[in-house]
């Protein structure tokens, strides 16, 4: 037990006694103390012993109810502040290397002469470098403003496989991957807004591209009424215990983190609301080293 | 040592080269920046180093092993194989351990100096606080 209060005050980096769940420990402990002391204070004058048990429930509820609030607040409090130096690191990380980069390849320009030639490929790498901090910043953009965003939903008539086909071209591959499509013919065209659908396939693609060992497969079919997109891909697969936190904003698995260091745990955190506000269905199967399974519905109409 | 200038002038470039490249001090540089790798490679090139470059921790771990370089420059956050785990390995395995490791990395925490410097590496430079030539006179005095 102490070991297990220690293990979870250990990730809030606070002393022990601004920790919750020690908290709610030892506040336990005092409501138990409290209860034994109203009942012989009790006791002395009150005779009825249905009446003392009423009291004494009734200061139970009180107490326990403040206690939940308490540490419950506290929980939340200290939540943010990780969340916070999360987001400073990651803002901090992303933020230099491409920067650091930049000044670099602009210090060595400035060294000397180059031919036209040579310069091009120093700018090309500028140039990528720009357009990570512009992507990075991107979507920190839409994150802050999630509800603006969702606001300017703007419902139009798009082909879903035209999107995917329009952003497996956007994909630059780092090595070679092996890609199947399969994509149903005459498939209608949904209603939707075409800006989020874009966003939710360029990520889902990006990352299983990313991840992958040496395949992915496309599926987009009709299922139920409803339109089904599927990107599998056979690289990193996602961790049992780190499921639960893939669609959590910043939240980066450690194996992916270790795969791709420049994510920012943004994508499918963006990509979940996008999906359901569009009316549909996210998910994903996956298991270590195998790989992992993204899925989508969303309705036709 | 201008590698460009024998090259036009030689005949025999290709036993200069040779020759001057077996006396070149090597540097391994273990970085996934390959803009980076192109810009530390043209540099040390020019002043006269051999440089081996590995894209992640996995290779880098490899290529020390097989090339035993001068210098190791080790980037933290790499595919594959974190830096630390990186350079632990180095550090323990004996045919490397006692090759200095200059870590360059934009990773400011002081956690991860204190380890760094706790696993054996010479140096640790955080990128941003650097211009490319006060990185380039730390690899210069310790290869002197």
């Amino acid at each position: 037990m102490p070991q297990i209060l220690f293990k979870e005050c250990k990730k809030y980096k606070v002393p022990l006694w601004q920790c919750p769940q020690f908290l709610f420990f030892i506040i336990g402990f005092l409501i138990v103390f409290g209860n034994l002391a109203l009942y012989f204070l009790g006791s002395k004058f009150i005779q009825d012993p249905l009446i003392l048990l009423f009291v004494i429930s009734l200061f139970t509820i009180i107490l326990l109810t403040i206690n939940y609030f308490i540490v419950h607040f506290l929980e939340k409090t200290l939540d943010l502040s990780i969340l916070k130096s999360q987001f400073l690191n990651i803002i901090s990380h992303h933020l230099n290397s491409p920067l650091t980069n930049i000044k670099w390849i602009l210090e060595y320009l400035i060294s000397k002469d180059f031919s036209v030639n040579e310069k091009e490929e120093y700018f090309l790498a500028l140039k990528d470098n720009l357009e990570r901090i512009r992507d990075m910043l991107g979507k920190f953009n839409l994150a802050s403003q999630i509800d603006l965003t969702l606001k300017k939903l703007k419902l139009q008539k798009v082909s879903i496989s035209e999107i995917t086909q329009k952003n497996l071209q956007k994909i630059q591959l780092p090595f070679s991957v092996e890609v199947k499509t399969e994509i149903e013919p005459n498939l209608p065209e949904i209603l939707t807004d075409p800006s989020f659908l874009d966003f939710v396939i360029f990520t889902l693609l990006d990352n299983a591209f990313r991840y992958t060992q040496d395949r992915v497969e496309i599926k987009i079919a009709k299922k139920r009424g409803k339109i089904y997109f599927e990107v599998k891909d056979n690289g990193i697969g996602i961790e049992e215990k780190e499921k639960k936190y893939i669609f959590e904003r910043f939240y980066r698995g450690k194996e992916a983190t270790l795969k791709w260091p420049f994510g920012i745990g943004l994508g499918l955190y963006l990509s979940k609301i996008f999906i359901q506000k569009l009316g549909g269905k996210i998910g994903f199967n996956s298991k270590k080293d195998k790989g992992s399974t993204f899925w989508f519905y969303l309705p036709i109409k | 040592m201008d590698l460009t200038q024998k090259k036009i002038k030689g005949r025999h470039f290709g036993f200069i080269y040779q020759l001057n490249k077996s006396m070149l001090k090597k540097i391994l540089f273990i970085e996934d920046e390959r803009a980076l790798q192109k810009t530390f490679h043209a540099i040390l090139t020019e002043k006269g180093y051999e440089l081996i470059s590995a894209y992640d921790g996995e290779s880098g771990l490899k290529l020390a092993k097989e090339e035993k370089p001068d210098l190791i420059l080790l980037d933290l956050i790499l595919p594959k194989i974190h830096g630390l785990d990186v350079l632990e390995a180095l550090k323990k395995d004996p045919a490397t351990k006692e090759i200095p490791v200059i870590v360059l990395t934009n990773v400011e925490q002081i956690d991860a100096v204190q380890r760094a410097l706790e696993l054996g590496a010479t140096t640790y430079l955080v990128k941003a606080q650097y211009t490319i030539e006060e990185v380039l006179e730390k690899i210069e005095k310790i290869l002197k």
